[in-house]
């Protein structure tokens, strides 16, 4: 076996040589050619040369100069191109070529020397004459030569063909025999191999890496599938985690979704509740004013009681010496009515003396006594009564005086309480202050905690992209059919030029802010003194006026309206005030820039 | 206002079907999302514009904030304002501007002669457009032959005239470095004296206006050197967000940067973008 296909070899071999031999052949014999072409030709123009010579003598001198021509030509000839294929023979000949020419110029510098009249001259002519004939025949001959060669050669080569073509076709016939053996024979041995391994990779490139090479063999390839194998393994360990992580992600981010969302709500509702709460602030602020000021008409009163009570008291003793005062008148009646009691009974007496004269007189004085008697009677009950009156009295004015101390404590207490009340309206308004504040916080947190919302729900999604990217790859066999990569969306290729941005190029911000900042004047929403009626009437009627045909009723709905928008004055302030600052409307797209800007710069000094 | 009105309108319920007609309006004219999930928040959030204004139910008060006399008394703005989210802060997710000082600046040409453009689009009350200024100032106090013009936007009127007024709460520098403190800010004196504001150099350096994100921009294409847009495409929907990546990656320059917040992706919405870095992106030509 092996030897027929070495002598296979070397037949296959012999066969390419031949043919190779052949075309050097025929590339030497066609350059040899042409190159004995050109001498013939030059040859053949020396003779042409010669007819003329007798006529003029300058044309040995073209001799010469065309036969070293020629022997340059041929000592280049070793450089040229086609010069190796050429055999020795013709090499030998051109030698023996180069030789006439060196006596043909030999002979035309003798020409040369000789006047056309001298008797040398057609000798010498002829000698030159024979030499480039010499020349020619040479080249005829090697051209001849030629030619008979390459006819031998060309026939032998038939010869040979003949020979070599009968083995060729049995060898040819066997070659390709036992080409078909080998592949039957490499196909049945490899085949199943290569084919059991294109399964296994087609099965990992659709991301099966539960999949399993079923080839077991020694082979180089049985070693691709032990190593694909290993790769598999280590893939789908890197792949197991990869998805557990990405797994885990996505449950982790939807809880921090959650979380967020019950944080963001969370901080909406404290933010409703603050608001709520600065309410109710607002209005306990009210009433703990009110509570005050009521305080305050409390102290009043109490003063007005006081003076009142002191007033009274004092009312009470003057009563109280005019009651005493009437008791000593009292006493006086007392002593007039006994002194006439004395005088009614001397007057009896004498009466009595006067007998029967006396009777008449006797009963007027009993009725003087009783009537004296009577008088005493009621002058000690009077004196009983003043007596009592003077003693209430008396205990009365005592009371009053009393009552000035605790007077004089209510009055300080309801004054205390009113001071208390000035304090609390104080601590309240520091305290609906702080949940002013608390409620920008609230905010603050309500606006970051709605942001976290809103990035973990983009968490979310990167973790369910990431989990579908992994998913591609199945570890068990369980997994349903392979899905695809469901993130390919279409990219917006389609760009379309339909917004002409040249007739919003920056270069008109200026102009369009001019024109949008004066439309923006008649909005009436001035700068300097927002909140009085009067500069809404005049700017009312400014509006009224740019606006022409507009009703004024109209204008003065929308600035009812507008009067509510605006955010209640908290508290008087300055007029360039920091906070109100920011509420100006402005037009759109267009470059903000107000002149008082600057002015807010006086409100502030450098840090240090 | 008395007591027993504000309770009656703290105790209102903002139904089912007004906030189907609330998220509709924000979906139809502002391209942002609000998830049913929200209904608490912006029931919390109206409730303060019906105290304001003194409308007492919910109903009312949508077909004023939205009737031609909402737009022009300005409460369709005040209720965007409050239907929208302003979260922000000084040198917020500082990678990003690490990343603006090591990475960007080195490379922007010495010998440039326009200025270096730069956008805060959705710049909220100011914060982040002011610390690029900062960034970008003390660039240029060692880079001499440096200029730069700073464009933010937002959609909600207060909060850019707040961040156009530059002054803010004396907490929100606390955690900033105190010599650019120093050297940008100035102190509140009296009555604001835990008030803060941005020095007027800085302040002249960025251009605010009021802007739609779905609405067409007044930038050239390719104009922009860098665009941040963070944390602001996640209340879009996602066509709206597609459609505005779309528009912003187009006024970036070729070769300029494109930031959204750290944790967002773009690289899905559109081709002409390479990240580079964590949520931040290049354009390619």
């Amino acid at each position: 076996m092996v030897g027929f296909v070495f002598f296979n070899f070397l037949a296959g071999k012999g066969i390419n040589q031949l043919v190779k031999d052949n075309d050097d052949f025929q590339n030497g014999q066609i350059y040899v050619n042409n190159v004995l072409q050109e001498l013939i030709d030059e040859s053949n123009s020396l003779s042409t040369l010669l007819n003329s010579i007798f006529l003029e003598k300058a044309t040995t001198e073209s001799i010469k100069n065309k036969v070293s021509g020629l022997r340059s030509f041929i000592r280049e000839l070793p450089s040229g191109a086609g010069y190796s294929t050429i055999s020795d023979d013709v090499i030998r000949d051109i030698a023996s070529i180069s030789l006439t020419l060196d006596e043909i110029y030999r002979n035309a510098e003798t020409l040369g020397g000789i006047e056309k009249e001298n008797a040398q001259f057609p000798q010498q002519a002829s000698l030159l004459s024979q030499s480039i004939e010499k020349l020619n025949d040479q080249l005829s001959g090697l051209l001849k030569s030629q030619n008979i060669a390459a006819a031998e050669y060309l026939n032998n080569i038939g010869l040979l063909k003949k020979a070599i073509k009968g083995g060729m076709i049995l060898r040819t016939s066997f070659i390709f025999l036992l080409v078909i053996l080998v592949y039957v024979y490499i196909m049945r041995r490899l085949g199943s191999s290569i084919r059991k391994t294109l399964k296994f990779t087609e099965q990992l490139a659709q991301g099966n890496l539960f999949a399993k090479s079923e080839l077991q063999s020694e082979d180089e390839i049985g070693m691709i599938n032990a190593s694909l194998e290993e790769l598999k393994n280590k893939f789908k360990s890197v792949i197991s985690s990869l998805l557990e992580i990405s797994q885990n992600i996505e449950v982790a981010s939807n809880e921090f979704r959650s979380g967020s969302q019950v944080i963001s709500d969370g901080a909406n509702d404290q933010a409703a509740a603050s608001a709520e709460i600065s309410a109710a602030m607002d209005q306990i602020s009210s009433m703990q004013k009110q509570l005050s000021s009521d305080a305050h008409k409390t102290d009043d009163i109490a003063k007005m009681a006081f003076n009142g009570i002191i007033q009274g008291a004092e009312s009470v003793e003057n009563a109280l010496t005019v009651i005493e005062e009437i008791a000593q008148k009292n006493s006086v009646i007392s002593e007039i009515s006994y002194q006439t009691k004395i005088l009614s009974i001397n007057a009896s007496v004498e009466a009595a003396r006067a007998a029967e004269m006396g009777r008449g007189f006797a009963v007027v004085a009993e009725e003087v006594k009783r009537l004296a008697e009577s008088s005493q009677q009621s002058a000690s009950e009077i004196s009983k009564v003043s007596k009592k009156g003077v003693n209430i009295t008396r205990e009365s004015a005592i009371e009053l005086r009393n009552l000035v101390p605790e007077f004089q404590k209510t009055s300080e207490l309801v004054n205390e309480i009113a001071k208390a009340g000035e304090e609390n309206v104080i601590t309240l308004d520091q305290i609906s202050l702080t949940i002013h504040e608390l409620n920008n916080i609230i905010q603050q947190n309500a606006s970051s905690s709605e942001e976290l919302t809103a990035s973990s729900e983009e968490l979310v999604r990167l973790a369910e992209s990431l989990n579908s990217l992994v998913g591609f790859f199945k570890i068990e066999e369980e997994s349903n059919a392979i899905s695809q990569s469901s993130d390919q969306q279409e990219v917006g290729n389609d760009v379309d030029d339909q917004f002409a941005d040249d007739k919003n190029s920056y270069s008109n911000w200026g102009n369009q802010y001019n024109e949008k900042s004066s439309d923006h004047v008649s909005f009436s929403f001035d700068d300097d003194e927002p909140n009085t009626i009067l500069s809404e009437m005049k700017s009312v009627e400014v509006d009224a006026s740019l606006s022409g045909s507009e009703p004024v009723l109209e204008e003065m709905e929308v600035l009812f309206a507008e009067k509510q928008v605006k955010p209640s004055p908290k508290s008087a302030r300055k007029s360039s005030n920091i906070d109100d600052s920011i509420t100006k409307p402005m037009a759109k797209g267009v470059r903000i820039n107000l002149s008082d800007n600057d002015n807010f710069d006086d409100q502030f000094e450098k840090i240090r | 206002m008395s007591y027993s009105d504000a309770v009656n309108i703290y105790s209102q319920q903002l139904s089912e079907a007004e906030f189907k007609r609330i998220q509709t309006f924000m979906l139809d004219s502002l391209g942002i999302k609000l998830s049913p999930i929200k209904i608490v928040m912006v029931n919390s959030r109206l409730i303060k514009r019906l105290k304001c204004t003194g409308i007492t139910n919910f109903k009312d008060y949508l077909d004023y904030a939205m009737s031609p006399e909402g737009k022009k008394s300005g409460e369709y703005e005040c209720m965007i304002d409050e239907l929208t989210t302003h979260k922000t802060e000084f040198f917020r997710e500082s990678e990003h501007f690490n990343f603006l000082r090591e990475k960007i600046l080195p490379n922007v040409k010495a010998d440039r002669f326009d200025q270096f453009k730069i956008w805060s689009a959705g710049c909220s009350t100011g914060e982040e457009a002011y610390t690029m200024a900062m960034t970008l100032s003390e660039f240029q106090l060692v880079n001499t032959g440096f200029d730069y013009i700073i464009y933010a936007t937002d959609i909600s009127n207060a909060s850019v005239m707040k961040a156009f007024r530059a002054i803010y709460n004396k907490e929100t520098v606390r955690s900033v470095n105190q010599n650019l403190v120093k050297k940008y800010f100035l102190a509140g004196k009296d009555d604001n004296e835990n008030k803060i504001r941005v020095v007027k150099n800085l302040r002249e350096k960025v251009h605010f206006s009021i802007l739609n994100l779905v609405d067409d921009y007044f930038f050239q294409n390719n104009s922009l050197d860098v665009v941040f847009c963070r944390n602001t495409l996640i209340y879009f929907d996602d066509q709206s967000k597609r459609e505005v990546v779309r528009k912003l990656i187009e006024k970036v320059k070729p070769g300029g940067y494109f930031f959204v917040g750290l944790s967002e992706t773009v690289t899905q919405y559109s081709t002409a973008i390479k990240q580079v870095s964590p949520s931040v992106y290049v354009k390619i030509s």
